[in-house]
């Protein structure tokens, strides 16, 4: 599994550290993977509202700013987000362990 | 008019009233609330370049609010099915009471507010649907022409509550279908879009 290409990973991964609102959930991604990895808008509500509706995450209006919706991880999501980083380090470290082998031989 | 609030005028006027108008404001809402705070770090013009187009960003929010919140297809061709063949049966042992007119008017009212359903949360769906009922109809006349020389088809048959009962039954199955397949090609684009894996 890509984390690349699960956008509701790179959000639960970003929601883990803590509450966010959808702007901020873009910005940490990008920022936490040097400008590597961005989700575009149109791709981060559907995840959010996904999450949602999974119950693996809740959205609330913040009460100090109109119009703003903060998304946490409920206990479920983060279950559901470690059980998705423990798959991506057992295939990461599969491609880890044999790519040294196969550019020995390229 | 600010790129920002001539974007969110784009956008509402591009989800129509596609969604329930609690979950098209809180949308917007939320989506006001977003590009503010892109614009801090970007500026408004960018910010809303950065969004995407206001057409695809509506489809988006349409498609994984209608792939969660509405009832499956067969949960709503199923009453209808149901409802056709109760007719069907109605009038069979009520051959008096209830006129004929009656049975073929609920089939088009039936038939009516089931496409009224679709176009309401699934617009883009309306192609298929219209391809499947040709084919359906094709089908039947099909059916019908192949069974010409028995006696109770068309004419007589067509005016049987029992063919009513079925045909419509088969519509709704035929639109249950169609819908099951959009339903399915729904999810396939939230999931693409980061929803269910």
């Amino acid at each position: 599994m890509a984390f690349r290409t699960d956008t509701k990973a790179l959000v639960m991964a970003a929601l883990a550290e803590g509450p966010k609102h959808g702007y901020a959930v873009a910005k940490a991604v990008r920022e936490a993977s040097g400008g590597m990895l961005k989700i575009g808008e149109g791709q981060l509500y559907p995840a959010l509202y996904a999450l949602e509706a999974e119950g693996w995450a809740t959205g609330d209006w913040d009460e100090e700013v109109p119009d703003r919706r903060v998304y946490r991880l409920t206990d479920e999501g983060r279950a559901e987000f470690a059980r998705r980083s423990a798959k991506w380090h057992e295939f990461a470290g599969a491609v880890a362990l044999l790519l040294p082998r196969a550019e020995g031989t390229a | 008019m600010s790129p920002v609030d001539a974007y969110l005028r784009d956008l509402a006027a591009a989800l129509g009233d596609r969604l329930p108008a609690e979950v098209r404001a809180a949308r917007l809402a939320e989506t006001r609330s977003h590009l503010l705070d892109s614009a801090v770090d970007v500026g408004e013009a960018e910010a809303v370049r950065r969004y995407g187009r206001a057409r695809s960003i509506a489809n988006g929010l349409v498609r994984s609010h209608v792939a969660y919140d509405t009832e499956s297809a067969w949960r709503l061709a199923f009453p209808v099915a149901v409802g056709f063949l109760s007719l069907g049966i109605a009038m069979m042992f009520l051959r008096g009471v209830i006129p004929f007119d009656f049975g073929r008017i609920a089939m088009l009212v039936s038939l009516v507010a089931f496409a009224a359903r679709v176009v309401q949360t699934r617009r883009w769906l309306a192609g298929p649907m219209i391809v499947a009922h040709a084919i359906g109809t094709l089908l039947v006349m099909g059916m019908n022409h192949a069974y010409r020389d028995y006696p109770w088809t068309l004419g007589e048959f067509t005016r049987n509550p029992l063919y009513i009962a079925v045909f419509g039954a088969f519509w709704a199955l035929l639109n249950a279908a169609a819908l099951g397949t959009g339903r399915l090609l729904d999810l396939r684009r939230v999931r693409r879009a980061g929803g269910p894996a």
